[in-house]
């Protein structure tokens, strides 16, 4: 990045003061309860949830299920509204997102990360995981109804299959929750005092 | 590709009909608040930064469906009558234009009785849709709803007495008839 006058202001700001916004990213196999840690993770930050299926059912309705453009896309569209969160300073960001351990989603991560940082931003990462028996019952929950989310234990599977989807992220520190019998609202509380927000 | 853009006030049946629309014609559906509540979720509603987002993300996706070669989007939207939507509507449907999409606008209305008590219905609730006369009312506040887009000549339909599927059909026909009214 070249040295110019912002960036000098920025970085003294991350210094000083911290970091504009902070993101956190909270991932973990479907079902698990991303996004309902997230909304209790909301009520004690204040912070935003841009929960994955706000992107991904946004370019699924004309890129369905395999059309080559919908990763491109999708990825995209996230790393564009995170980096607009930096730069006009939203506080912070929940971020859900569901990890498969393949090349294209290392390839996200590293260039989420870099678009927020260079905004000023700061990002840290946190999964959550349960016992399979436990993701099977989640995964029928009636909330799930609302977005296109995955309800089927067929397809689950499917996708359990073909992905390492427990799997933390490769490249960065993640903070682990096993959250099979840990309420959301503590998977919450444990995320605000992990990494202090 | 054929772009077939739903524009009127909320609750008057833009999606309802655009879902009918796609039935008949295998079009895939782009409707507002795919986008309203993806930037909603992050900056306030109404604020600059979240005009301006919607309006790209909105763009951006039409013209990635252009040089995709899909055959056809039903788009829906809210039309405020002012100049800066007119001039973005304007310069969208031009950019569209010069990627081969044909642009038919559909000005889908019906009278206020109507359109109140068709607000309040369930089916609304499963995006973040405006469900009281109160809300519609401060959030348009100095805003013709029920006006047609000044621009471009639009199909124009008065749905208070035609179900969805008859409007769809007649929508069909017309664009069928591969006419674009731009």
């Amino acid at each position: 990045m070249p040295l110019r006058a912002c960036n000098v202001v920025d970085a003294m700001h991350k210094a000083i003061i911290g970091p504009y916004t902070k993101l956190v990213v909270l991932y973990g196999p479907p079902g698990v309860g991303k996004l309902t840690v997230a909304k209790e993770l909301a009520k004690i930050t204040g912070y935003k949830v841009l929960h994955n299926h706000l992107t991904l059912d946004f370019v699924t309705s004309i890129f369905g299920f395999g059309a080559k453009e919908r990763c491109r896309l999708v990825d995209k569209y996230r790393i564009d509204i995170v980096r607009e969160a930096v730069r006009n300073r939203i506080p912070g960001l929940i971020m859900t997102f569901v990890y498969g351990n393949t090349k294209g989603d290392d390839g996200f991560i590293k260039r989420a990360a870099k678009a927020v940082e260079e905004e000023g931003g700061s990002v840290s990462f946190c999964q959550l995981y349960c016992s399979r028996k436990a993701l099977e019952s989640r995964a029928k929950g009636v909330s799930r109804k609302r977005y296109k989310k995955i309800m089927s234990i067929k397809k689950l599977d499917a996708l359990l299959s073909g992905y390492d989807l427990f799997s933390p992220i490769k490249s960065v520190e993640s903070y682990r929750i096993d959250n099979t019998d840990v309420k959301s609202i503590d998977a919450a509380k444990a995320i605000s005092e992990h990494f202090d927000l | 590709m054929k772009l077939i853009a739903i524009y009127g006030p909320p609750g008057v049946g833009k999606l309802t009909v655009a879902k009918e629309l796609a039935k008949i014609t295998g079009y895939k559906v782009l409707h507002n608040h795919l986008t309203v509540d993806l930037v909603g979720s992050v900056f306030e509603h109404g604020s600059s930064i979240y005009k301006k987002l919607i309006r790209r993300y909105r763009t951006d996706l039409l013209e990635e469906a252009a040089k995709a070669g899909i055959e056809g989007v039903i788009f829906t939207f809210i039309y405020r009558d002012d100049k800066e939507t007119n001039d973005v509507l304007n310069g969208t449907e031009a950019r569209l234009r010069k990627l081969g999409v044909k642009t038919f606008f559909v000005h889908l209305y019906c009278d206020k009785g109507t359109l109140y008590k068709r607000l309040v219905r369930k089916s609304r609730r499963k995006f973040d849709k405006i469900i009281d006369v109160r809300a519609l009312e401060k959030t348009y506040e100095g805003y013709d709803l029920f006006a047609p887009l000044p621009f471009a000549k639009s199909i124009e339909i008065d749905n208070t007495d035609l179900s969805p599927d008859k409007v769809a059909a007649k929508i069909a026909r017309i664009c069928h008839s591969g006419h674009a009214m731009s």
